[in-house]
């Protein structure tokens, strides 16, 4: 057991008094920083970085690492708390968790989160340990044909995310890759859906746009609303821990989303969000309570967010091994590994193997500390929900416009923050699902740079979407997906029907 | 505005979005692509067009079958109509008849509950909210950070409670301070100075 | 304009490397890239107001801000940490060098208020590439580094076209047979406009640029898993995206196009000159100003730059990155930039990248 002797060798560096320390200074910062909208891990990794190079290394990377767990987690709290999503894999938390929240829920809902995510996440540092080797192969079957495929399946998926009509999820959809659209082509380099603007070549950012739709119609409502009108958020005396109940229904989609979010966050480029997202549809479709999604339904916060923090980890495999950042955050992080000479590339493990471990210890030890401060913290975080409506949500305001701020420097970024604010405010009066258009955003590029990929390598046919097997088998998959469902309802309405002429 | 109203008027909006969406394309430079720069974006304006006057058909129909049940049955029918949906549209939409959630045929209680639809507020008033964002977002980089954002708490919170002044006068200062100062001294996030600077 | 940036005191080993990770103006996560921008950071909040232009004698008398127009952990990126590391580590200058990201537009963006705003200004300095030439030549965008203030080219990243270890092109000779026998076969995976120097070499060859099947990826993270999974025959880019897969042995080199061999342990690769191909072309990084700098300024930097190019940081972090030092300063930068220009410029209208591709 070679893995479990340099695994220890990594964490005989990283178990000390003092690594701990920094373990829970890490997450407690990232925990602050991911609760401020726009204001990412990123930011806060950066800051560090002059910092964490006057550290050892060890202490530096497990400072990272904690925060990178903390403000994937202080996320989830903005989302279920003010449903203000500050990333792409918490904009799912912000569906189910901000329900359970109105719900006076908010506890239940921020715990299943933090007890999801660091299960997951520790599963998933467990997989990265042992499985590397393995899941990169998974890479050489996913082509330019088996992308497309993926994407285009999770959009199709996304449109049953959402209760309500399959016109109006669509309708979102279309909303997300139009906007996800506009900007330079990649393959080409020109300009598109730019109407003369030179400011929009850069594309619209995810976080403008997440924060835009969610949050600003919330606020704008609750604040046009005034006083008088019903209590939006409900009472807290009854607001309880994670009830018994709670455990159960957590249990199954903690375990399934740590698996699925493992198993996509390896393919590159996707990663976490996609998982949290694939996450949450596939709870609703097993779940017996379909009915209560959209309404504060535990499973939908349980999955996705252990979902997101399961592909974390799956994303550190084409990370480390083939340098493939998945994220901006990874980017980010692959440069500071380098700095500290790690050199990214199948052989990591090999050539690099005493900092590499130490980096898997720092993750397992980041986790741990997650768990350990947040759980306290839920009940404190909880409490901001009992401010004055009107101060609540102006001060939402403030802080999104300071997260735009901060990504575009630009009275453009923060007109863009305003006009995608009336335009989510339009959508929800439309009834619209916000949710959908999200997704679509994020994946619109790696749909169409696959597609054309696809067709550029087969010379423009469509052929490799039948002949390749992992292709074909996606394929399969999804028609079963689509048709079966049909099939066994009208196999279960005529049984139905035969059983009630039998008894007439 | 009934549900099938809001529809309609949903449906034909996002048509025309999708018509402006889908003209917009053709001022992509072309390529001999064999999916040029300008095949997906047309796809989204063409399927933003078909979405739309699919849902605006979709609540055409809808329409004329209930006008035809209320004329039939009651005229008050329609305003019963409204009173059921008027105020619950706002999300997720279950209004529709053919939006019509699987869970209303088998309820079953548990944490998940059904609340009320929030309600709806008055049109003008978030016209004013809106406005109000807007004047904001267009003085936070000339005016500063500080002044407007303090401008801005306030008279926010003044129009939702103006008798607690003095709360809302040293929140909306204490908030802009901390604020400022934690982004700029904590995280190095150098906000707008304005005409302090 | 008030700006936030990066300090500069980052780093031991400078950019070690991570020029895989997004190097070009592609904006995926550029918004959150210039989140990042908004962090770590100093204020220069008046810049420009802070010390009037011109000011000769103890230059620089304030901040110097170093901008890398494009995300962080992208090969500008990199260069410009590692160009501060080295200035600060070895103490060639003592006042403040913030380092600042302004992604947008493969770098225009910055150009352009390089061009315009901060015309005339002596407390800036920015890094740009090849790549900022192509845009120029393509049309997109109204500037080129050579209209601003070259003050120093630095390096050169050469580019190597490479193929799986198992595919059928094994060398130089399989590549141009397969590429004279069926172009559209080829699968050539190159980001952007790592395509030109391979338009030239088909061209070259024999083969009409516009038939060559390039496939769009990343970076090299991408190329790789490209070839890997059958996707793309061959790939092209600089030598550093795919060092460590190389040295793996799951890639092999077939052709660069260097103007003179590489060093160990790329020495027998051959290129594309020596064989009969003529074809060099690198992707050079190197150091401009905003248009009209003081001289006082120019020269400063150029004489400061000079000295850090054989200083032990600098020479550590180039043998790290197996970089190809290129230095030049004044009008032998000049020169070295324009011919650069006038290869982009031919390749573009032989590849008819700049209207269509």
């Amino acid at each position: 057991m070679d893995t479990l002797g340099d695994l220890a060798g990594g964490f005989a560096a990283a178990v000390q008094p003092a690594s701990l320390a920094f373990a829970l200074l890490g997450v407690l910062l990232g925990t602050v920083v991911g609760v401020l909208p726009g204001i990412g891990p990123i930011s806060a990794i950066a800051i560090l970085i002059p910092v964490s190079f006057g550290m050892e290394p060890v202490h530096g990377l497990i400072l990272l690492c904690g925060i990178y767990y903390g403000s994937m987690y202080g996320g989830s709290i903005t989302a279920t708390l003010i449903k203000t999503p500050g990333e792409v894999a918490s904009a799912v938390t912000a569906i189910e968790g901000y329900e359970m929240a109105r719900r006076g829920r908010a506890k239940a809902a921020l715990a299943t989160a933090a007890i999801g995510s660091f299960l997951a996440g520790t599963l998933a540092i467990i997989g990265l340990t042992f499985l590397s080797p393995l899941l990169v192969q998974l890479a050489n079957y996913f082509g330019a044909t088996e992308y497309f495929l993926l994407m285009a399946t999770a959009l199709l998926l996304a449109s049953t995310m959402s209760a309500g009509s399959r016109a109006k999820a669509l309708i979102s959809i279309f909303i997300g890759l139009a906007v996800g659209l506009i900007g330079l082509d990649f393959q080409t380099g020109l300009p598109r859906q730019t109407f003369g603007i030179g400011l929009l070549s850069d594309g619209i950012d995810f976080t403008i746009f997440a924060m835009a739709l969610f949050a600003i119609p919330e606020a704008i409502r609750n604040l046009a609303l005034g006083r008088g009108a019903k209590e939006e958020i409900q009472s807290f005396g009854s607001d309880r821990w994670m009830t018994k109940e709670d455990w159960q229904r957590s249990a199954g989609p903690w375990a399934r989303g740590s698996v699925l979010g493992f198993i996509i966050g390896v393919l590159p480029g996707v990663g976490p969000s996609l998982a949290s997202f694939m996450s949450y549809i596939m709870e609703k479709r097993i779940s017996r309570r379909k009915h209560e999604f959209g309404h504060g339904a535990i499973e939908g916060v349980a999955g996705p967010e252990a979902a997101n923090n399961a592909g974390v980890g799956g994303a550190m495999i084409p990370l480390f091994s083939l340098g493939i950042p998945g994220s901006a955050t990874t980017a980010l992080l692959l440069f500071v590994f380098t700095m500290y000479g790690l050199q990214p590339g199948p052989l990591i493990f090999r050539d690099d193997s005493a900092l590499i471990w130490t980096i898997i210890a720092s993750m397992y030890i980041g986790n741990v500390a997650l768990i350990i401060l947040n759980l306290p913290l839920v009940g404190v975080f909880v409490k901001l929900l009992k401010m004055p409506k009107e101060i609540l949500f102006s001060a939402i305001l403030v802080l999104v416009v300071i997260g735009a701020y901060a990504i575009e420097f630009s009275l453009f970024g923060l007109l863009l923050l305003g006009i995608f604010g009336v335009i989510g405010y339009l959508m929800e009066k439309g009834g619209i699902p916000l949710a959908p258009s999200i997704l679509a955003l994020v994946l619109v590029p790696l749909l169409e740079d696959n597609f054309r990929r696809m067709l550029q390598i087969s010379g423009g046919s469509i052929a490799p979407l039948f002949t390749r097997p992992v292709s074909l088998a996606i394929i399969i998959l999804m028609l079963a997906g689509i048709v079966g469902p049909f099939l066994f309802r009208w196999w279960v309405r005529r049984r139905k029907l035969l059983a009630d002429v039998s008894v007439g | 505005m009934t549900a099938t109203r809001r529809d309609l008027v949903t449906g034909v909006v996002v048509a025309v979005i999708g018509v402006i969406y889908y003209l917009a394309t053709f001022s992509i430079q072309e390529t001999s692509d064999i999916v040029t720069p300008r095949t997906f974006p047309a796809i989204v304006g063409a399927g933003l067009i078909i979405l739309g006057l699919f849902l605006a058909g979709q609540a055409l129909w809808q329409g004329r079958r209930t006008a035809a049940g209320t004329t039939r049955a009651d005229a008050t029918a329609v305003d019963a109509t409204r009173a059921d949906t008027g105020p619950g549209d706002t999300t997720a939409a279950d209004a529709t008849p053919a939006d019509t959630a699987p869970g209303d045929k088998e309820p079953e209680p548990a944490s998940g509950v059904v609340l009320p639809a929030p309600e709806d507020p008055p049109a003008r008033r978030v016209v004013l909210q809106f406005a109000l964002f807007f004047v904001y977002l267009a003085i936070v980089i000339p005016v500063g950070f500080l002044l407007s954002t303090a401008a801005f708490l306030m008279t926010v919170t003044s129009l939702y409670a103006p008798e607690k002044w003095i709360r809302n006068l040293l929140y909306s200062v204490l908030f802009s301070v901390i604020i400022y100062v934690a982004f700029v001294y904590g995280l190095q996030v150098y906000l707008p100075v304005g005409i302090l600077g | 304009m008030r700006s936030t940036e990066i300090s500069g005191q980052t780093g031991t080993t400078g950019g070690a490397a991570t020029a895989s990770a997004m190097r070009r103006g592609r904006t995926r996560w550029a918004g959150i890239g210039a989140a990042v921008a908004a962090t770590a950071l100093v204020l220069s909040g008046c810049q420009g107001k802070a010390q009037p232009p011109g000011e000769s004698g103890d230059y620089p008398s304030g901040p110097v801000t170093v901008t890398a127009p494009a995300e962080p952990g992208s090969g500008w990126d990199t260069t410009a940490r590692a160009v501060v590391e080295a200035l600060q580590r070895d103490e060639l200058v003592t006042s403040p060098l913030p380092v600042q990201n302004r992604p947008g537009g493969t770098g225009c963006s910055w150009l352009t208020t390089m061009m315009q705003q901060d015309k005339g200004k002596d407390d800036q300095i920015a890094i740009t590439s090849l790549a900022s030439q192509t845009m120029k030549a393509r049309g997109l965008c109204e500037y080129g580094p050579e209209d601003a203030t070259l003050i120093a080219t630095l390096y050169v990243e050469d580019f190597m076209v490479v193929g799986p270890k198992d595919g059928d092109i094994q060398n130089l000779e399989d590549l141009v047979a397969a590429l004279k026998d069926d172009p559209q076969k080829v699968t050539v995976a190159a980001a952007g406009d790592d395509t030109l120097p391979f338009a030239l070499f088909a061209q070259a060859a024999g083969v009409k640029p516009a038939d060559v099947n390039f496939v769009n990826y990343d970076g090299g993270g991408e190329q790789t898993t490209a070839m890997l999974n059958g996707d793309a025959k061959v790939a092209i880019a600089g030598l550093s995206e795919f060092r460590s897969v190389l040295e793996a042995g799951d890639i092999v080199p077939l052709v660069t196009f260097a103007e003179q061999p590489l060093a160990a342990p790329f020495d027998t690769v051959p290129t594309a000159k020596d064989s009969g191909y003529d074809v060099t072309l690198g992707n050079w990084r190197g150091v401009y100003g905003p248009a009209d700098m003081p001289q006082t300024a120019v020269d400063y930097w150029a004489t400061t730059l000079e000295e850090m190019s054989t200083s032990p940081t600098w020479e550590d972090t180039v043998k790290k990155n197996q970089w190809a030092p290129e230095f030049k300063t004044g009008e032998d930068a000049q020169a070295y930039v324009k011919e650069a220009a006038t290869t982009v410029d031919e390749g573009v209208k032989a590849t008819g990248i700049g209207s269509e591709k």
